[in-house]
């Protein structure tokens, strides 16, 4: 098991440093001086120009200049944006907690509903449900969220009332507020979820339905739903878990379409807002967050699949 | 997984009924989208009518925002966002065909190879698309490319493991032994076998691909107005959504359609084609 860990966690690394590269090299790429960015469309003269250039470090070769940055992230030195003039780990602590909540809450909903989904159809396999279902996870990978997100602010903020269009209402304000500007923007990342986890965990609630010890636990007079919910849902999970480390990654990419819709506060919209004003510090910094957190991510969700099958362990 | 011979396949095609009906209806949306340029419609840019009109005789759709016709846009923006969504799959294949089977003969490469498709499958697609849009500038082509890059690796993860089962294989190795060349084995023994998997998620990919790029474009990262795209059509029609839903509806509802259409197809064909599941 150990093995496995250090090996997997080798590999993380090399991603992860090549994710520095990546994101570093979007500086070099990027035309226009970053000393001018930061100087602002008034101008300066050409000395201040280079004296700015000098001072910002741009006249160094690139290795050391990604040696600098990359020292600096490691300290905690993230860079000031060039839009707002703050330091970037200090736009991203505002906003790092909005993106993780929307997707909590998201991933809350889409679990829920698609064990409920995936365990109802693999018990009923080949019903009217089961085809309902398989049809809703269709419909799920199909229909584009940012569609979803405004269609749902057309019915429930425009024609109804009932939640608001777009912004984000802080916990300090009440839980109850703070949901209601949440809730809209979460169902509305929710469908590739639960449509991918429903139909993986289906087919493994199938095979498992097959196994002797289903047949014996009924056998031996346990209900129906314990038999579904204690037994055949804990390892119909396991592969489901590879599949769910997966889609949390792409939740992070669809969390800046969603934040856009809903005028959300959040780590997407501060990338969003960094590509369009040629923000280079936090445009770096951004994908540098989300690519790291989704190779962990993924890393994490090996480790579990690794931990309770034991035979990944050994390939 | 065999491919099996080419007869049987399309009689199995066209006993799924289902199958037979969306791959009907999605070759009707490919077609009239090619023909748009000899149908009676507006021109996607003419300033023709008054905006934010509702579906009415004059325009099946409706108006958008500056008085341009939604169908005629619709059916334009389909045709981009089609063009892109076979360039990006197209693309996928060839180099992740290329790259996989380069991966699985040389163990040298191999770990180069699968290494960067390892980051960039993990890596979500609309910030690798962000990302370059953000040094070399929005457009077609950074889409494009953007999205080739998400699709070449995933087909690389897929024609690696695939290739290196095949190229184990008995029938393979007897064809080296008679002492067929190279070329020949590769042609019509290895690449039919290694090349199946990408085959048959090749509906879907598509599919992928079409939301991926309505999304970037609604984003602002995609194709540049004034070119229609579903994606920009949506975007525009946010801000006066109190006064005329119909420019969010009609794209969103054919977009859906479409990607549906491509789903359920490629569903039926790995059934078809993978009967095991």
């Amino acid at each position: 098991m150990i093995s496995y860990i250090i090996r997997r966690f080798m590999r993380i690394i090399i991603i992860v440093f090549c994710i520095t590269v990546f994101s570093f090299i979007l500086t070099v790429v990027i035309p226009g001086s970053a000393a001018l960015a930061l100087i602002g469309p008034e101008g300066a003269s050409e000395e201040y120009i280079q004296y700015m250039e000098h001072k910002l470090g741009v006249d160094q070769p690139i290795y050391i200049r990604y040696y600098n940055w990359a020292s600096g992230i490691i300290t905690g030195e993230l860079g000031i944006s060039s839009r707002t003039r703050q330091p970037v780990a200090l736009m991203l602590w505002q906003r790092l907690p909005i993106t993780l909540e929307l997707i909590i809450i998201s991933i809350v909903i889409s679990v829920i509903a698609s064990f409920f989904s995936a365990l109802m159809s693999g018990r009923y396999f080949g019903s009217w449900f089961d085809n309902l279902i398989l049809f809703f996870t269709t419909i799920g990978i199909s229909i584009p969220r940012f569609w979803v997100g405004m269609m749902l602010v057309l019915v429930f903020s425009i024609k109804f009332n009932i939640f608001p269009s777009g912004g984000y209402i802080s916990i300090n304000n009440g839980i109850g507020k703070n949901l209601s500007s949440m809730i809209l923007p979460a169902i509305a990342l929710s469908p590739i979820i639960y449509a991918s986890l429903t139909r993986q965990l289906r087919s493994s609630v199938i095979e498992q339905l097959k196994e002797d010890y289903v047949r014996t636990a009924r056998s031996k007079g346990a209900e129906e739903s314990a038999v579904l919910y204690k037994h055949v849902l804990r390892n119909a999970l396991i592969p489901s878990i590879s599949i769910l480390g997966l889609t949390t990654g792409r939740l992070v990419g669809g969390s800046v379409i969603i934040e856009k819709v809903f005028s959300l506060p959040g780590v997407g919209n501060l990338i969003m807002d960094g590509f369009l004003f040629r923000d280079t510090a936090v445009v770096q910094i951004g994908l540098l967050i989300v690519g790291t957190s989704v190779c962990f991510m993924n890393f994490a969700a090996d480790l579990l699949y690794a931990f309770v099958d034991p035979r990944i362990r050994y390939e | 997984m065999q491919m099996g011979c080419d007869t049987q396949l399309f009689k199995k095609i066209l006993a799924d009924r289902l199958l037979f009906f969306c791959l009907v209806c999605f070759l009707l949306f490919v077609f009239f989208m090619l023909i748009a340029d000899y149908l009676p419609l507006y021109s996607p840019d003419e300033l023709a009518l008054s905006p934010l009109q509702p579906p009415n005789w004059g325009s099946i759709f409706g108006t958008d925002r500056i008085g341009r016709d939604l169908f005629s846009r619709v059916v334009y923006g389909g045709r981009i966002s089609l063009l892109i969504g076979f360039s990006v799959v197209s693309i996928g294949v060839l180099f992740g065909v290329i790259s996989g089977i380069t991966a699985a003969r040389s163990k040298l490469l191999r770990n180069i190879i699968m290494g960067s498709a390892d980051f960039l499958w993990a890596f979500p697609s609309v910030l690798l698309a962000i990302a370059l849009a953000a040094a070399f500038g929005p457009g077609v082509n950074i889409l494009i490319i953007a999205l080739s890059i998400a699709q070449i690796s995933v087909n690389t993860r897929l024609v690696f493991g695939q290739a290196l089962v095949v190229k184990e294989l008995p029938y393979i190795k007897a064809a080296e032994a008679i002492g067929a060349n190279d070329c020949r084995i590769i042609m019509k023994h290895f690449l039919p076998n290694v090349i199946s998997p990408v085959i048959v998620e090749l509906p879907i990919r598509l599919g992928t691909a079409i939301i991926t790029e309505a999304g970037l474009s609604f984003l602002g990262v995609g194709v540049k107005p004034p070119t229609p795209s579903w994606g920009l059509i949506m975007s525009a029609s946010f801000k006066t959504l109190h006064i005329s839903p119909w420019p969010l509806i009609f794209p969103g509802i054919t977009l859906f359609i479409v990607v549906f259409l491509l789903n359920i197809i490629g569903d039926r064909l790995n059934n078809i084609l993978n009967p095991k599941r």
